[in-house]
């Protein structure tokens, strides 16, 4: 482990693009797990509640070694900074993910930000700041092997 | 000894609607190191390109064992190689950091998204979406010990001509 972190600390040192893009790399991608997250997660929670305000939050996925999944979702509540899914639309997600290949995100956790926008983009955009910390929230990853954020879903819905 | 407690006392005042005592001085560390990564990093860094109303990138900033701070730029709308920065501005960035700012994050990745926004005399047309997403790191992070998502920072510039 030692080792490991002398090597980091050497391949930062010398900032070269060509060692440090051994730590930062290119992201895998599926466009059918972004499809599913955004129809069963992000879509099909929020349009049974028919949301008065903008919302804005991320949904984590952990991928395990054996190609398990977690999710949960952060969206920032008065009450505690996660809400929890109801287990029929996680379930109904996972069934579906699993079915791909995802092997290209073994061991990663992924993020996925979104905004689901009701108000007008005047509107929106005067509210600029607290928007862009709520979609993307602090988080610590302790001795994760892959951390990867994914291109932010921005939708639209009509009141 | 005893001139400490009115020190002990307001601290816990100003602090008393967190729980523990670990919280109260990353809250501080962070606060610090957010004025200076705006002073003395980003001011100085707009985003490249041509100039849009909203346009986001990635600090990352690594704190070393021996609290050694390298910092490059991360411009997703590019590449996924950074852009290095010039020692002398993080020299500066340093000098107005203590010890204890630095040293909870040893180790550490430090990745801080940037939205620049700018304000023009010009009727600009409005990216909002576009600019969000160049906010996102879009990049995998592979077995760092530590990497932590810090809270986005928004900064704003006027453009007359």
């Amino acid at each position: 482990m030692k080792k490991i972190l002398f090597l980091f600390t050497i391949a930062l040192n010398f900032f070269s693009a060509i060692t440090y893009s051994q730590q930062i790399v290119e992201q895998g991608s599926i466009e059918e797990l972004r499809k599913l997250v955004i129809e069963e997660l992000i879509l099909s929670d929020s349009l049974e509640e028919k949301p008065l305000k903008d919302i804005q939050g991320s949904i984590l996925i952990a991928v395990s070694d054996d190609l398990k999944l977690s999710v949960e979702i952060f969206q920032k509540l008065e009450s505690s900074n996660f809400k929890n899914l109801p287990p029929e639309i996680i379930e109904s997600f996972t069934l579906q993910a699993i079915a791909l290949d995802l092997s290209v995100y073994r061991k990663c956790v992924l993020v996925f930000p979104f905004i689901l926008r009701v108000s007008k983009i005047e509107v929106f955009e005067k509210r600029m700041e607290e928007v862009i910390t709520e979609i993307l929230p602090e988080q610590r990853f302790e001795n994760v092997s892959c951390v990867e954020y994914q291109a932010p879903y921005i939708g639209k819905l009509v009141p | 000894m005893r001139a400490t407690y009115p020190v002990i006392f307001i601290c816990t005042l100003f602090f008393s609607h967190l729980a523990f005592g670990q919280a109260d001085s990353s809250l501080l560390a962070n606060k610090n190191i957010r004025s200076q990564l705006i002073r003395e990093l980003i001011f100085h860094h707009p985003p490249t390109g041509e100039t849009k109303k909203y346009q986001g990138y990635n600090l990352l900033v690594f704190v070393d064992g021996d609290l050694e701070v390298q910092v490059s730029i991360l411009e997703s709308n590019f590449s996924s190689v950074p852009r290095s920065i010039n020692q002398e501005y993080v020299n500066s960035f340093k000098k107005n950091l203590s010890e204890e700012d630095l040293i909870i994050f040893k180790h550490c990745l430090l990745v801080i998204p940037v939205l620049h926004v700018v304000d023009s005399s010009f009727e600009q047309e409005s990216n909002v979406a576009e600019g969000i997403n160049s906010m996102v790191p879009k990049v995998r992070f592979k077995n760092f010990g530590c990497v932590k998502f810090m809270k986005p920072i928004l900064v704003r510039r006027t453009i007359r001509i």
